[in-house]
């Protein structure tokens, strides 16, 4: 009986220890690549071609006043100007050709904002000049996964 | 007898504890310690950088930028490349950024623009999975046209791509390397900026060959040639990391 259960054990230590080579040489399935952009809505809706509402949008900047990298300048409120669903091409066509990375006819909503916001954390080149506040910002949402896929100023 | 049962269901039960924890260490994406206190500016102005650069007209750029598990702590870190035009105003970058309120503070593909008349934008891809860690992300942008740039970031299992236009024209300035904000909590192990090419008029590779001069460089945010351009034959590598957390 103890026999056996020494044979077991050893029989368990090994299959740890391949499974735990395995594991150091990284040889383990990881999965797909999630969703392009910053989560940051999640869908309401469980279908159509917006999954989430302006109310969500607003619910959205209620918790989080800026876009991305950004900060408000001291002493100001942001505001929401509008909230569109419009297509990828008229977003992009809004915001002088800046690409959105989806299809001409996939669905994004886009937010502008008013500020005045400094931009925060937006990878300038060492010893380039300061890009200045802006007085309004631009946030594009994918409209079936609530995602930020661009964030700007004009 | 030398081993007894219970001795021996005692040292087998300590491998079997050992051998999980390598296990469980292999599959998780390494994350260095957090490291102490710096002063690297607010969100706008006074990064850090570990940068290095190369000048002359190109029609673009790739690099391979190691997949480590980097955190940007109470601000950000980047390790990219940006291409830049002759008076460093306009640039396209990509790279990899991790961020506080950007995907929980994880790794993340991303490209940017500040284009003339057009504005700075920002684009993301989703957060890096378990699977593009321990690799590289071959970071690409070349000129199409006179003014549109095609961006590509490929790690492994994570890709992302984007078009920038009505940009600048006459890139001349190919910088590589590491940006940092914030006063606490970011950590970059070593990190590899590899394989760094420049892209001639007719569409022609070419591995770089001088070593390119510092642009910038401030502590904690530290850089190193770990291969010279010079005397590899692949563009050397340009490795960077945070002093106290990871270095």
């Amino acid at each position: 009986m103890r026999s056996k259960v020494l044979i077991a054990s050893l029989v368990i230590a090994c299959i740890i220890c391949v499974v735990g080579v395995i594991g150091v040489f990284r040889n383990v399935e990881a999965g797909s690549a999630s969703a392009p952009g910053i989560i940051a809505i999640r869908p309401t809706l469980a279908n159509g071609n917006a999954r989430f509402t302006a109310a969500d949008v607003r619910a959205y900047f209620q918790a989080h006043p800026t876009p991305p990298q950004m900060s408000l300048a001291p002493g100001h409120t942001a505001k929401i100007l509008s909230i569109d669903f419009i297509t990828s091409k008229e977003a992009s066509q809004r915001m002088k050709g800046e690409s959105v990375g989806l299809p001409d006819n996939a669905l994004v909503c886009y937010v502008q904002l008013s500020g005045p916001f400094l931009l925060g954390m937006i990878s300038r080149p060492p010893g380039t000049k300061p890009i200045p506040p802006s007085d309004t910002a631009t946030v594009v949402f994918d409209a079936q996964t609530g995602n930020i896929l661009v964030s700007g100023t004009p | 007898m030398l081993f007894t049962y219970k001795r021996s269901v005692t040292y087998l039960t300590v491998i079997a504890i050992l051998l999980l924890a390598i296990f469980i260490q292999g599959i998780a994406p390494p994350k260095a310690m957090a490291a102490p206190l710096y002063s690297c500016g607010d969100l706008q102005n006074n990064h850090c950088y570990a940068v290095v650069g190369w000048s002359g007209l190109v029609n673009g750029a790739d690099t391979r930028i190691g997949t480590r598990g980097i955190t940007g702590g109470g601000c950000g870190v980047n390790t990219e490349m940006w291409l830049l035009d002759s008076t460093s105003t306009y640039w396209v970058e990509a790279g990899i950024t991790a961020q506080i309120n950007l995907n929980n503070n994880t790794p993340t593909l991303f490209w940017a623009d500040n284009r003339p008349g057009g504005g700075f934008h920002n684009h993301f891809s989703g957060p890096l999975v378990s699977g593009d860690y321990g690799a590289n992300a071959l970071t690409r942008i070349t000129l199409s046209g006179s003014n549109t740039y095609n961006i590509s970031i490929s790690a492994p299992i994570t890709n992302f791509s984007g078009v920038s236009t009505n940009s600048f024209v006459n890139p001349d300035g190919i910088w590589i390397g590491m940006e940092l904000c914030g006063s606490q909590g970011a950590s970059v192990p070593p990190v590899g900026i590899t394989n760094n090419r420049w892209l001639d008029g007719v569409g022609g590779w070419h591995y770089q060959t001088t070593d390119a001069p510092v642009i910038s460089l401030n502590s904690p945010a530290n850089g190193y040639w770990f291969a010279r351009p010079s005397q590899s034959s692949t563009g050397g590598d340009w490795s960077v990391c945070i002093i106290g957390a990871g270095c």
